[in-house]
């Protein structure tokens, strides 16, 4: 006969419910009876629902996708696999992770896919993929495919399979067009360069397109490339482009984080934001609420974007229809007191339901 | 139990060097035979190793280690990976890497975690190590009883391996340098001194340096607040204030939480450090982003990272999952959210 919960109670000479408390790990249980309550359970063989639960949920029917990661932003990693991990867990999908580290200069990018490719192709039962961030050349898509393998590129395009981008073009020319509206003429750009990622390219082509409609010359002098997302080096990146060129009226930074050392280095210079010169970061993290003057920040689907992926690859893996198919999804952008004065921030305005005793 | 060459070459009626060939795409095997093998192969379900020949880590016992990081810590992430990859090449393990989010990990304590079950049926997971994330007992229990071992960074189990620094000390060693700064109401804003250990020995660090320096310990300067979420926080500062303006620092059971704190006292029209004294814990790299620069415990994460990766390759090796502890000493770092006028020397 299986132990049950009541069995553990009458060991210990508690009531069931604390033990079933302890078990689940809810509050109002003591760590150290907690532990002793774990300790009892084991010992006796208690086998926890859960684990009932969990080989129901993958049978030997499941199906499996890997997901690939470069070594990206965290705020980023969290969001795509929040919206993948819902969507899989409806679909009765399980999931493989693999971070490429792309620290490693050692090895040429022909080399890199085929590593990739060995990799994927030989693991058992992988059924489809997502590459999140990360470029796959056409020919190694199309072996995929011909091993019945889906592929779906988040953030990257092709034409030889589905993938879903954001368009940076967009939101770039967005947020220098709203800059411009606002009076400003010098605008800077502080982020990586154009030849490392599609992601830039798009977003320099918007920022010259957008100057060019309001028939402002481009001028190369306002753009420093600064590849590394590190606090002090961005930092001093900054510093240069403002000695450099103290006309400018605002800064547009390639993340947030690069914006937050933009910032310090800022007011160590002791030019005021927004007054002196507006900054605008990408990716919209939630430090933003808390430095001064908050952030404004280009807020990316990036949730919606890992949802809509997965849902086309579980799609492509059932009809096994491995075409070109695409989405593009929107950017919004949240103006806050780094380029507005006075601005209030509405976060800090939701009520917060709590009592402290 | 796991396919061979051989069952693949007894089943194809070829020699084992012309399975391995074939499998490995090298020349001196003709085509159609190659076909036969690969697809004899993926039916009996073969597993070859090449994720780890391609990393120079082949081995025939493939095994795989998950490490989980929080979200809004890269700076964390990079220290511990320093350690941990150093052991890990060494050693022949491969690494998967999760990043969750911890107020997401610690609510949804009802429905276990996708994540966490997944790594529960991912057979090729032999062991875990949890970077700075609480993980409940109840959870490790299940993963020792897969026989998948376990290893905490900078927080307690009863039930398997942990790296910690000492809490009680550097609580202790907190708290003294703030009563050195003329503070003698002193708040704690943390998690419940029941729920973890980390928090217990926290609290204890605590009562025990206000009894040395002879502080009456006044149990209402102390607000339990389990999310990191920075609005909460800010919400369970003002709430403090409120009740006890006398407060002159408050400590903080992370550097999220004292980055909410902020807010709290800002909206209270107070200023820090003039008015209240912060500190944090774990000194992350946004300290010296937020103004005034925040003071925080520094935990040792690189050898953090060396030790725990250490600790979890031996369990494995030896199918030893008792507890064990080890402690290492945390340093203070005080600034601007204590010391008026301070420069902080991270930007020169």
């Amino acid at each position: 006969m299986s132990v049950t919960i009541y069995d553990i109670a009458k060991e210990l000479g508690v009531v069931p419910s604390t033990v079933s408390r302890a078990l689940n790990d809810r509050s109002g249980v003591d760590h150290k009876l907690k532990a002793a309550i774990i300790k009892t359970a084991e010992r006796m063989g208690y086998t926890p629902y859960t684990a009932t639960y969990d080989s129901k949920h993958l049978t030997s029917k499941t199906k499996t996708i890997a997901v690939i990661f470069p070594r990206l932003n965290q705020h980023f990693m969290v969001e795509i696999q929040k919206g993948i991990d819902r969507i899989l867990y409806k679909k009765k999908y399980s999931k493989l992770n693999y971070t490429i580290d792309f620290g490693s200069y050692l090895i040429n990018e022909e080399v890199k896919q085929e590593l990739i490719f060995k990799r994927l192709l030989n693991d058992q039962n992988i059924s489809g993929i997502i590459f999140a961030f990360l470029y796959i050349n056409d020919v190694l898509l199309a072996r995929f495919h011909k091993n019945n393998i889906a592929t779906v590129l988040l953030n990257n395009y092709t034409d030889y399979s589905k993938c879903i981008i954001i368009n940076n073009f967009n939101a770039m020319y967005k947020i220098t067009n709203m800059l411009i509206k606002t009076g400003h003429k010098k605008i800077g750009l502080i982020m990586p360069s154009e030849e490392t990622e599609q992601v830039w390219r798009d977003r320099y082509k918007g920022y010259k397109k957008c100057l060019k409609d309001h028939n402002i010359e481009y001028d190369p002098n306002l753009i420093m490339h600064e590849w590394t997302f590190q606090l002090k080096e961005t930092a001093y990146t900054t510093k240069t482009l403002i000695k450099e060129c103290p006309e400018i009226t605002a800064i547009i930074f390639g993340n947030d984080t690069q914006a937050y050392a933009g910032i310090k280095a800022l007011h160590n210079m002791n030019i005021k934001v927004p007054e002196d010169i507006a900054v605008v970061g990408f990716d919209d993290m939630e430090f933003n609420h808390i430095i001064k003057p908050s952030l404004s920040s280009i807020h990316q689907p990036i949730k919606e974007m890992a949802e809509k992926g997965i849902e086309m690859l579980i799609n492509s893996i059932e009809k096994k229809d491995y075409s070109h198919e695409m989405i593009t999804l929107e950017s919004s952008i949240e103006l806050r007191g780094s380029c507005i004065k006075n601005y209030k921030d509405t976060y800090w305005e939701q009520k917060i339901k709590r009592q402290y005793k | 139990m796991s396919i061979t060459i051989k069952d693949i070459a007894k089943k194809a009626g070829v020699s084992y060097s012309t399975v391995s060939k074939a499998l490995n795409d090298k020349p001196g095997v003709n085509s159609t035979l190659k076909n036969r093998i690969k697809k004899i192969a993926k039916q009996s379900g073969y597993a070859p190793y090449i994720i780890f020949r391609e990393t120079g880590m082949y081995n025939k016992k493939i095994k795989t280690i998950a490490v989980i990081y929080p979200q809004l810590s890269q700076h964390i992430m990079e220290q511990v990976q320093k350690g941990t990859d150093r052991i890990f090449i060494k050693t022949g393990y491969y690494e998967l890497r999760y990043v969750v989010d911890i107020n997401n990990f610690l609510n949804n304590k009802k429905k276990n975690d996708f994540l966490l079950k997944q790594l529960l049926t991912d057979k090729r997971i032999s062991g875990i190590i949890f970077a700075f994330i609480p993980v409940p007992n109840n959870l490790i229990a299940q993963f020792n009883k897969q026989n998948i071992y376990s290893v905490l960074l900078n927080n307690y189990t009863n039930y398997g391996k942990c790296v910690t620094i000492n809490n009680s000390d550097a609580m202790y060693q907190t708290v003294s340098e703030l009563v050195k700064l003329g503070h003698k109401k002193i708040g704690l804003i943390m998690p419940d001194k029941k729920a973890e250990q980390v928090w217990e020995d926290r609290f204890n660090g605590y009562r025990k340096c206000l009894k040395h320096h002879k502080i009456d310990f006044n149990p209402d300067f102390i607000i339990n607040e389990l999310s990191f979420e920075l609005k909460t926080c800010a919400k369970a500062t003002k709430t403090l204030i409120q009740k006890h303006p006398e407060i002159t620092a408050i400590i903080y059971g992370s550097d999220i939480q004292a980055y909410g704190g902020f807010k709290g006292i800002e909206e209270m029209k107070l200023k820090v450090p003039d008015d209240i004294a912060v500190v944090g814990f774990d000194d992350m790299e946004l300290n010296h982003i937020i103004e005034p620069s925040l003071s925080s415990v520094e935990q040792p994460m690189e050898k953090m990272g060396e030790l725990g990766a250490k600790m979890l390759i031996d369990a494995i090796k030896n199918n030893n999952s008792s507890h064990e502890n080890i402690e290492l000493e945390a340093k203070l770092h005080l600034r601007g959210s204590c010391i008026k006028d301070y420069e902080d020397t991270f930007w020169s």
